[in-house]
């Protein structure tokens, strides 16, 4: 191919033009944290249809091995498997098989354009880290943007406390909250107010 | 999976030039590719070539609708020009005595039929992909891609009309 074949002249023509580098870089940034917060948005959609997933295989291997061994032990590895695998299932769930969700939450509300998150985030993790065996749920509420702020409703909706979201919850903080009396026994803002926290939790937990 | 940012910057520099392909001006160009990213922005993506490039294009259509300013040009069917894109497309035209008069053609060059050259030559689209971008039949932009290249053999022979 020459030098000065159709083909060449005319790339030429048009890759000699290139759009300034500053713009070029401020468009990219852009594209890619929308590329990355949409990516954050679908996690937790995958996340819940992965939960309801495993909530289905659960109940399944649960009714399944009901009927293969109603009340006594059945013959066979199957059956065998099936038992063994509902005495664990049992022992995740309460007496009428529903789930034991525990009684108290702490949520950490949290968003990127927050500059007070990342003082709260390690506080968090190391109240999770002391009370991770209790019976805790440690949970993440996302504020970053309307899609994250949507999949934070399904969240609390699921657990049961969706009128948390009607709250006004500051970003950066970390709340306890009962579940059952639908009450938040308290809320911080400040690692130093992390001793009043740990002190209802510990009352809740007694 | 996220992009990383050298991509997407290869992705606008890539959609830029299919602006100048449309507007056959750098600062136009410049404004095309913006809205278009924008808008897709808003829409969330996706992030590839095929998608801008069509994004662009509509904006150019709308834009021209606007300022009425489109001409229109009865589609032609290809029944003279095969039906692929040739691999002598490119090297049918002598171009050794064109002394910078191809240039200046390209600019003068239709707004399609400049954007066919560059699907063609710099993104080494098909001609059926290029009709599937530009929503024509895979036949006109064939006649569109020989018709710009005549345009550049006259050029190169020292005759510059573009009519």
């Amino acid at each position: 191919m020459s030098e000065r074949d159709l083909k060449h002249t005319v790339s030429r023509f048009f890759t000699e033009h290139s759009l300034p580098a500053p713009r070029a870089s401020r468009l990219s940034a852009l594209a890619a944290a929308t590329d990355e917060s949409s990516r954050r948005a679908a996690s937790p959609r995958w996340a819940a249809f992965a939960g309801m997933l495993a909530a289905c295989v659960i109940v399944t291997a649960f009714v399944t091995a009901r009927l293969v061994s109603p009340d006594q032990g059945a013959q066979g590895t199957v059956a065998d498997a099936s038992r063994q695998g509902t005495q664990e299932i049992e022992s995740a769930t309460g007496e009428n098989g529903e789930c034991r969700t525990p009684r108290l939450v702490a949520v950490s509300t949290r968003a990127d354009w927050c500059p007070m998150c990342p003082r709260m985030t390690p506080v968090y993790k190391k109240l999770m880290e002391d009370y991770g065996e209790r019976s805790v749920l440690f949970v993440v509420f996302d504020m970053t943007d309307d899609a994250a702020k949507k999949q934070t409703e399904y969240l609390a909706s699921t657990l049961g406390i969706e009128w948390l979201c009607k709250q006004k919850m500051p970003t950066g903080s970390i709340n306890l909250v009962d579940r059952e009396k639908g009450v938040v026994l308290a809320s911080v803002t400040q690692p130093d107010q992390m001793d009043e926290l740990i002190g209802s939790l510990d009352k809740a937990l007694k | 999976m996220a992009r990383a940012q050298g991509e997407l910057e290869d992705l606008a520099q890539r959609g830029f030039r299919f602006a100048v392909s449309l507007t056959g001006e750098a600062t136009r160009a410049e404004d095309l590719l913006q809205d278009s990213w924008f808008a897709l922005l808003k829409a969330n993506g996706p992030w590839n070539a095929g998608y801008l490039f069509r994004t662009i294009r509509n904006r150019f259509v709308d834009e021209f609708r606007r300022e009425a300013r489109m001409e229109t040009v009865p589609l032609e069917a290809a029944s003279d020009v095969g039906e692929e894109i040739a691999p002598d497309f490119w090297s049918g035209v002598d171009l050794a005595s064109a002394n910078g008069e191809v240039e200046a053609v390209m600019s003068r060059l239709r707004p399609e039929e400049r954007a066919v050259l560059y699907l063609a030559a710099v993104e080494d689209y098909t001609a059926q992909r290029i009709g599937d971008l530009l929503e024509w039949p895979r036949g006109t932009v064939l006649s569109m891609l020989h018709r710009a290249r005549e345009k550049l053999r006259r050029a190169a022979k020292g005759d510059g009309s573009t009519s």
